[in-house]
């Protein structure tokens, strides 16, 4: 290889330097800017879905469970839903309500979280405002699941929500999965939409029995329409 | 031998049903080669399979079935076709690839044997990926140590356009570099840039996969995506994957063990002192411990082919201890194609 001119060696050596250059700054703007396609595609569907079936009433029940035509609600994150509710795949999760009725609106969720783990924690946002943040305690069932979500936040009519699970995850595997093998994190099983100044009928989870919680309790989880915070995640 | 045992399992054990013998050799993921030959990549997921796509496979092995198909094959002729012509192809790079690691002719065709009767070895035969990434790999290998490297470092471009752990080619490209050409030739680069150009061509094929896979769906890691939620594959340390796999159910121990058994025997590398392929395939070996589901560990393994070499080098003066391997190769070879057959998880 002596015989190879100095020239060329350079050249060779630049020509290597520059490919190498090009995979770090291919890879940069890769991480920088790929979404998950199965998010994109889920979500896109969920739009589509959305656009064509308003929630023209309220109140409304929305049960996800498997085969329901509700869970065509529900956007990127989620696994097809079981017998027991939606699970989700990875945080956070998004979904896509389309709400005729411009009001202020009650959102009441039942909502399991099986990450037994100390300082897991899920919050819900809508379009960047923090609506709640829940800690999980030693049971799944999360409590105090009602939000208020002000008409500000859906101006276009699609309220659109973000589930975020936090913290260190421990999977539950009582609860039956779409999938075997899929293990849940957490578990949305219904949600109820209200309008904000309709009588309550019940407490939030009185009908649902909630599991006692240990203490010390978890903090308030109803910010909600009186003092939507900025997201901080 | 194989074809045989396969048409008599399926005829005695199985539903009985009509099957050719081109649909006999296409199982499991050769499925997903034959749609992505006919009909590329899409973004939908298998039917009642949340996140299980297309994306989750390489291409270069369905974009050549594909190209098959224009000769006038059918796509399963077409990548069982180019499964074999691999094989047949990589045995001859295997053979010579042994000769240079100084083996005589006869273990060099001890070598090849045992790669033809390897448990599982029927997938060589198969629409899988194992028998062009064993080529590829084995022609990197071969043409690097030829110091043939524009020619090692375009095979080994492809090869991480087969399976994204083609890119540990680096592992033993960079060892070679370093045993032949010291300390010098990695910190003054300019003195020899040749050297490096299968180091720095090789993971070329994984980055125009990633671009593709950019442009189609927006991201880039699209194979990840799919691959982590469909297949629910999942990282973790190596050692623990190991316990856990060697913890569960008896084909989740099956394929600890044949892993692990590769493993053992690729120590035979080091008492010859090839350190370079013992780094690739300790390398590879790690990769696929730390994924989560032990699945087809055996299988990608196989393609290991210098452990084939080192073993040959051990059994060339012992033929009973030949006979022994090559016929234990060839039961364990004949469990798997009946479980192929008759569509078990084992031979998955």
């Amino acid at each position: 290889m002596k015989t190879i001119p100095a020239w060329r060696r350079w050249l060779l050596l630049i020509a290597l330097f520059v490919l190498g250059l090009l995979y770090i700054a291919a890879f940069v703007v890769f991480r920088r800017d790929s979404r998950n396609f199965l998010d994109t595609v889920e979500q896109t569907r969920a739009l589509a879905y959305a656009a064509n079936h308003p929630v023209t009433a309220l109140p409304q029940r929305l049960v996800f469970n498997a085969g329901n035509a509700e869970n065509g609600y529900l956007g990127a994150g989620w696994w097809p839903p079981g017998p027991d509710g939606a699970s989700l795949v990875r945080s956070p999760v998004r979904l896509l309500l389309p709400v005729l009725p411009r009001r202020d609106l009650r959102l009441d969720f039942t909502l399991d979280a099986y990450v037994p783990a100390p300082g897991a924690s899920v919050t819900l946002i809508s379009r960047g405002v923090t609506l709640a943040h829940w800690r999980v305690g030693d049971q799944p069932r999360l409590t105090q699941t009602r939000v208020m979500l002000p008409a500000a936040l859906y101006p276009d009519g699609m309220v659109d929500l973000e589930l975020h699970l936090q913290g260190p995850r421990k999977a539950w595997k009582g609860a039956r999965a779409a999938k075997p093998g899929v293990e849940i994190w957490l578990l949305l099983r219904e949600l109820t939409i209200s309008a904000a100044d309709a009588p309550l009928t019940t407490a939030p989870d009185e009908s649902k029995k909630p599991t006692p919680r240990a203490s010390p309790p978890p903090p308030s989880t109803a910010p909600s329409a009186a003092a939507p915070r900025p997201r901080r995640d | 031998m194989l074809v045989l045992v396969a048409v008599m399992a399926r005829q005695t054990l199985g539903d009985g049903a009509d099957e050719s013998l081109l649909d006999m050799f296409c199982r499991w993921d050769c499925d997903w080669y034959v749609g992505l030959a006919t009909d590329g990549y899409t973004t939908a997921s298998a039917e009642g399979a949340s996140g299980k796509t297309s994306y989750a496979f390489f291409p270069v092995f369905p974009l050549l079935a594909r190209a098959l198909t224009g000769l006038g094959l059918s796509p399963v002729a077409a990548v069982i076709a180019l499964a074999n012509l691999c094989f047949v192809a990589a045995l001859f790079y295997v053979q010579r690839y042994a000769r240079l690691l100084g083996l005589s002719s006869g273990a060099s065709l001890i070598a090849v044997a045992l790669l033809c009767f390897v448990p599982q070895g029927f997938v060589f035969s198969a629409g899988y990926t194992e028998s062009l990434f064993l080529l590829l790999l084995a022609a990197a290998m071969y043409h690097l140590r030829r110091e043939q490297y524009l020619v090692a470092g375009l095979a080994a471009a492809v090869l991480s356009g087969v399976r994204a752990n083609g890119v540990f080619f680096i592992v033993f490209a960079l060892a070679l570099i370093l045993r032949e050409f010291g300390w010098r030739a990695l910190l003054q680069p300019w003195q020899r840039p040749e050297v490096f150009v299968p180091v720095v061509l090789a993971p070329l094929g994984l980055f125009v996969f990633w671009a593709w896979c950019y442009y189609s769906t927006g991201d880039a890691f699209a194979q990840m995506s799919s691959v982590e939620q469909g297949w629910q594959w999942r990282s973790a340390a190596p050692w623990k994957n190991l316990a856990r796999h060697l913890d569960g159910d008896a084909t989740a121990r099956f394929w600890a063990i044949s892993s692990l058994s590769v493993g053992a025997l690729s120590l035979l590398l080091l008492r010859r002192r090839h350190y370079e392929e013992f780094l690739l395939v300790a390398a590879i070996l790690c990769l696929l411990w730390s994924g989560q589901i032990p699945n087809s560990l055996l299988r990608y393994c196989i393609v290991l082919f210098p452990v084939w070499i080192a073993l040959a080098r051990e059994l060339e003066h012992r033929p009973l201890a030949l006979a022994a391997t090559v016929g234990g190769f060839a039961m364990l070879n004949g469990w798997l194609m009946v479980s192929w057959v008759l569509g078990a998880l084992v031979s998955i």
